[in-house]
């Protein structure tokens, strides 16, 4: 029995046509191996599109933003009173700010944490793409192939007579051996 | 969470080490392209260094640039010999510095009829800087002077290629008739080993001038007349080898790469050249399995101890697989270095099961995703 190889991928993207979809389906129907390395690409795939455009969370926007001014605070952001004025949200002396978290840590170890944070994220993202890379390049091809006789001989003929001094009908003989021109 | 985070970014770094660690021992394992000589590439392949007769250079450069400047009409035959089977063709053959040239076999013939055009610019060699010319005297020696015989009815120069050396080592390798008038090489034989001929061609009659195309030479519409388009250079040759696929930047004999391209469907099959300026070697590999039953034309053989299948036709081609490729050769070179060409590509193939040929693969394939029509 001949597996699927390649084409399981071709199905997985939906990219078969009627007949072709058919053959495949109707064998996976009976073949485990197939049916197991279908699921595993459709997982793969369906990961991917899951995936989407990232979107980053407000406070990770600002924290990189920190990390953008390393020497110190931001300024005070502007809010509006219910009046409508707007007033400088300026710290009390002496106090932290409403709604401001404990933090003791030296400002060198908030920007190092965020780096940390930042480089095991890139990490996570290449470790995906190869885990993905791995699984998808797993199955050996088992597709047959058959190499297209005539079109090799003349592509051979013609890059022949670029790196030979001298006639370059001798590298396209083949294609006009009767045979050659019958296969055509 | 917080406190991971230091742990994690720590993790990440070492990992990320690690995977660069990683690559840069895969990459170190591609041979660079000038220290690495081919499989069974011998210091008997690297010996004498050829002596060069600067006049017989100056006469190959001038027929090698000839046709770019010279339009001719005419018939030639093109014969070549191999063990025991031998292949002939008479040829009507028109050319035009701007439309290339078109061969057609007279009606009557077993391929009546068929045509093959080759443009002006039909394979510009991806990875030779210089020209055939300079790459033939790279390994052979050249000398000109010979008395010229005349080649329909037209006087002519003769080069002569020698192995280099000395003494019977020293043997002709070829013989090409330069036209005194246009310089356009007019004959051409090349000898094997013991001093047969086992190629040769040579117009019987030549009008040099203007050519007006004839009837009879229409190119099919579909014949571009051009070898694969997407050609590669030496950066892409190692991205093909970190991704499996066999790339040697020479073959023995020696026969260096001068030219990679890929073409066919999705272009999913690897064209490398391997020439000498005399002899030239086409690998062309493809991925998957090699189906015997569909090979028309082929019979079973040995060589060097792998089964192969061949057809019994000049040039001469084998097909194998190995590795999960489908390797098809197509050599228009002396038996014994087509011979060793398949040795080498066979011991030299990719096992296919390493985990940086199952990353490339799984790479190939996830950017298809994205990508289908790269």
């Amino acid at each position: 029995m001949t597996h699927l190889g390649d084409r399981l991928a071709a199905l997985a993207d939906g990219e078969l046509d009627h007949r072709e979809r058919d053959r495949a389906l109707a064998h996976v129907a009976h073949c485990d191996a197939c049916r197991a390395e279908l699921e595993d690409q459709r997982a793969v795939k369906a990961l991917l599109a899951a995936a989407g455009a990232p979107h980053p969370r407000p406070d990770t926007v600002a924290a990189l933003h920190d990390l953008a001014l390393p020497g110190g605070p931001l300024p005070p952001r502007a809010r509006t009173m219910p009046q409508g004025a707007l007033v400088p949200d300026l710290p009390h002396p002496g106090r932290r700010p409403r709604g401001a978290r404990r933090d003791s840590r030296r400002p060198g170890d908030r920007v190092r944490s965020r780096l940390g944070v930042a480089t095991a994220g890139a990490f996570s993202v290449a470790g995906l793409v190869l885990g993905t890379a791995f699984v998808a390049g797993g199955a050996q091809p088992s597709s047959s192939v058959v190499p297209p006789a005539a079109e090799l001989s003349v592509e051979h003929g013609r890059t022949s007579g670029a790196v030979t001094v001298g006639d370059p009908a001798v590298g396209l003989m083949t294609t006009f051996d009767p045979a050659a021109t019958t296969r055509r | 969470m917080r406190r991971l985070a230091p742990f994690a970014g720590a993790a990440g770094v070492l990992g990320s080490c690690a995977l660069v660690a990683v690559l840069l021992v895969h990459a170190g394992q591609a041979p660079a392209r000038d220290a690495a000589p081919g499989p069974g590439d011998t210091a008997r392949d690297r010996g004498p260094q050829p002596a060069v007769d600067p006049a017989a250079r100056r006469l190959l450069q001038r027929a090698a640039a000839a046709p770019s400047s010279v339009s001719y009409r005419g018939t030639q035959y093109v014969s070549a010999w191999a063990s025991g089977r031998s292949s002939s063709h008479v040829l009507e053959v028109e050319h035009s510095p701007v439309r290339g040239t078109t061969w057609r076999a007279p009606a009557g013939a077993g391929s009546g009829g068929h045509v093959v055009s080759s443009a002006p610019d039909a394979a510009e060699p991806s990875l030779l800087a210089a020209g055939a010319a300079t790459l033939l005297a790279r390994h052979y020696s050249l000398v000109a002077g010979e008395a010229g015989a005349r080649v329909a009815g037209r006087d002519t120069d003769v080069v002569v290629a020698r192995r280099p050396g000395a003494g019977a080592a020293a043997a002709p390798v070829a013989r090409f008739w330069v036209d005194r008038e246009t310089g356009l090489a007019l004959r051409r034989e090349v000898y094997d080993r013991s001093g047969r001929v086992v190629r040769a061609s040579a117009f019987v009659d030549l009008s040099v001038g203007a050519v007006e195309p004839s009837a009879e030479a229409a190119v099919p519409a579909e014949d571009t007349g051009r070898a694969w388009a997407h050609t590669l250079d030496d950066e892409g040759v190692d991205r093909l080898r970190r991704h499996g696929w066999a790339c040697p930047w020479s073959l023995p004999g020696p026969l260096p790469l001068v030219d990679a391209r890929r073409g066919g469907h999705d272009r999913a099959i690897v064209h490398l050249s391997y020439a000498d300026g005399i002899a030239s070697v086409s690998v062309f590999q493809q991925r998957g399995s090699l189906d015997p039953d569909r090979l028309d034309g082929y019979r079973r053989a040995t060589i060097g101890g792998h089964g192969v299948w061949q057809r019994d036709e000049v040039p001469r081609t084998v097909v194998w697989a190995s590795g999960g490729t489908v390797f098809t050769l197509v050599g228009d070179a002396p038996e014994r270095t087509v011979d060793r060409a398949v040795d080498a590509l066979h011991d030299g193939a990719p096992a296919g099961g390493g985990i940086m040929e199952r990353l490339g693969r799984g790479l190939d394939r996830v950017g298809s995703w994205f990508n289908p029509a790269g």
